[in-house]
């Protein structure tokens, strides 16, 4: 894994059609963070994930990955530091798992080399840690939504970048696999990379994140350890709601009043 | 099917299918004697006939089916949409267009090469233009719709041009462009656009790796290192070269860029920059035979290869047009 210890936004803002969807946001990123991104719908969490991603260009502001603008990164290098989970990944043809894994070792090659033993090895390490080794010549088509998205994880794993975006990877999991994605970000960060997460599950954040940033409107409005930052009075802030939230043996309980 | 067995079998019906083109006409030769004129070519007239008559006709046809296969194989990668192709995004609707206009006004008449050379100027128009719409847009479907207009388009110009054709020859000349044929073609007609081919398909095979990572879609791609413009660019152009190029040697021959990639995507898992090739040789074998099929079913007035190609492929289109809606 490249060294890589400053990822950050200053001041970033972005505009469309008049209306605002980041307000001068600034943040830092850091190595072997698993920070989860909270806020309601359209407060502006898949922009500012986008602007991280290089996918959308901010209006205003800057975002620096090390000693260097993201703008001035060409793809096939900002692809080495950040890899990344769309809100709704595609899959246009119904390739095998293996060969849709081994698409995040894209940036290591060139437009002719074969795969180099470091991309198999890749490719092999994370099957195994996503648990879909034993499905690797299947078709994407037969998987299941929880197999399929565990697909994705390991594609973005595959490229061995010091940060990981994800949009809502949990959303379309059971309980069972919303934990076992937890899993793989806490194992992804413990081994020294930063995860930066867009999620909707409160409870399932607050109790896995090192780090919550709670967003209304396009701002960031609270940012911290969940314990601090995970108060009722954020819940009625973000999302307009009434909570009572407890907290037991480092267990958060969140209750709708 | 493992590579090796798909890459021999697809050499093998290619070397087949060419060797039986020379033998298949007017005069029948003998396969064995085929072959040996090709290896060795003697003062006999069956000697003539091959290398003068199908030898070139039948390389035509290879060439042909090469070039649209592949661009139709380029494009589906692309935009991830397995009915995408030279015919659908207008390159060959402009590029016959072009050759059209030229033997409308006249200038074909006194210069042979102006209907070729106007067919590649016309598909490069229309390449040059998805090109810009390309960089400009970011959707591919909005790319598809702006081809289907530029096809709409061309398609009611060429209306207009056969509407006030000034005599029933250029009526004649105009429609044998429109139909497809590679009859009478000469080994020079072929070198004239060889190396238009060549540049056409080489720019799709650049394209390889980056066009089996678009089947992640665009964002996902972009985000894993891929020049999106570049990508876009180097493929429009390469099926616009090598479509303008394979217009103006044979005319309008359809749905050969549909069916081959379909036949051969699985065999290669799916993978787009995998199909290319295959697609393109299956493509050649495919003209080919049907090139055979036009000199054995003798008619009247000569069928036209497009024509046949268009009767065969066009109900496999629908057949995919049809499963592929099933399934969403």
């Amino acid at each position: 894994m490249v060294v890589m210890n400053n990822f950050s936004a200053k001041k970033i803002s972005y505009v469309i059609n008049g209306k605002s969807l980041l307000q001068e946001t600034s943040i830092d990123f850091n190595p072997g963070e698993f920070t989860v991104i909270l806020g309601a719908n359209g407060a502006g969490k898949t922009t500012l994930l986008k602007c991280l991603i290089g996918l959308t260009e901010p209006s205003s502001g800057d975002i620096s990955l090390g000693q260097r603008r993201l703008k001035a990164i060409s793809a096939k290098e900002r692809a080495k530091f950040i890899s990344y989970i769309p809100q709704v990944p595609v899959i246009a043809w119904p390739a095998t798992v293996r060969n849709v894994v081994a698409l995040g070792r894209f940036t290591y090659g060139t437009m002719f080399t074969a795969p180099t033993e470091a991309d198999t090895l890749a490719v092999e390490t994370v099957l195994h840690q996503c648990d879909i080794h034993h499905l690797s010549h299947q078709s994407v088509e037969t998987l299941s939504g929880g197999e399929l998205a565990r697909v994705h994880f390991a594609r973005a794993l595959s490229s061995r970048t010091p940060f990981l975006l994800a949009d809502e990877p949990t959303s379309s999991l059971d309980i069972a696999h919303q934990l076992r994605a937890m899993r793989i970000f806490k194992n992804y960060t413990t081994n020294g990379g930063g995860a930066i997460v867009v999620m909707h599950d409160t409870s399932l954040a607050i109790n896995h994140a090192d780090r919550i940033v709670w967003m209304k409107n396009g701002a960031i409005v609270s940012d911290g350890t969940p314990k601090e930052t995970a108060t009722s009075k954020t819940m009625k802030y973000i999302f307009d709601v009434d909570t009572r939230i407890d907290w037991r043996n480092n267990y958060c309980t969140i209750s709708l009043i | 099917m493992s590579r090796r067995t798909i890459s021999s079998l697809l050499a093998l019906s290619s070397i087949l299918a060419v060797g039986m083109a020379c033998c298949v006409g007017a005069t029948d030769i003998a396969l064995l004697r085929a072959l040996s004129i090709l290896i060795k070519p003697d003062t006999s007239i069956d000697s003539l006939i091959i290398w003068e008559i199908r030898l070139p006709r039948t390389l035509a046809a290879y060439l042909v089916g090469v070039c649209l296969a592949a661009s139709g194989a380029a494009l589906q990668g692309l935009l991830r949409n397995p009915l995408a192709e030279p015919g659908v995004l207008g390159v060959s609707a402009w590029s016959s267009l072009a050759a059209v206009t030229v033997i409308y006004f006249g200038i074909a008449e006194n210069w042979s090469y102006a209907a070729p050379v106007a067919a590649i100027g016309g598909s490069l128009l229309a390449t040059g233009l998805l090109c810009c719409v390309a960089i400009w847009v970011k959707s591919t479907v909005t790319l598809i719709l702006f081809g289907i207009g530029l096809s709409s388009l061309a398609g009611a110009l060429m209306a207009l041009v056969t509407n006030f054709a000034p005599n029933p020859f250029y009526l004649s000349d105009m429609i044998t462009w429109m139909l497809g044929s590679v009859a009478n073609r000469s080994l020079l007609d072929i070198a004239l656009v060889l190396p238009f081919m060549l540049a056409g398909l080489l720019l799709l095979l650049s394209q390889r790796k980056g066009l089996t990572l678009l089947s992640l879609g665009e964002d996902t791609a972009s985000t894993l290192g891929l020049s999106l413009t570049t990508t876009r660019i180097c493929v429009v152009l390469g099926a616009g070269l090598a479509t303008g190029a394979a217009v103006s040697l044979a005319g309008v021959i359809g749905f050969v860029g549909i069916v081959t990639p379909h036949l051969v995507r699985p065999l290669v898992n799916y993978e787009p920059g995998k199909t290319i090739i295959p697609s393109a040789v299956l493509g050649g074998v495919f003209l080919v035979l049907i090139d055979i099929g036009v000199r054995i079913i003798s008619t009247n007035v000569e069928l036209k290869i497009g024509v046949l190609a268009a009767l065969v492929g066009a109900p496999i289109f629908i057949w995919i047009a049809s499963k592929s809606g099933r399934h969403e």
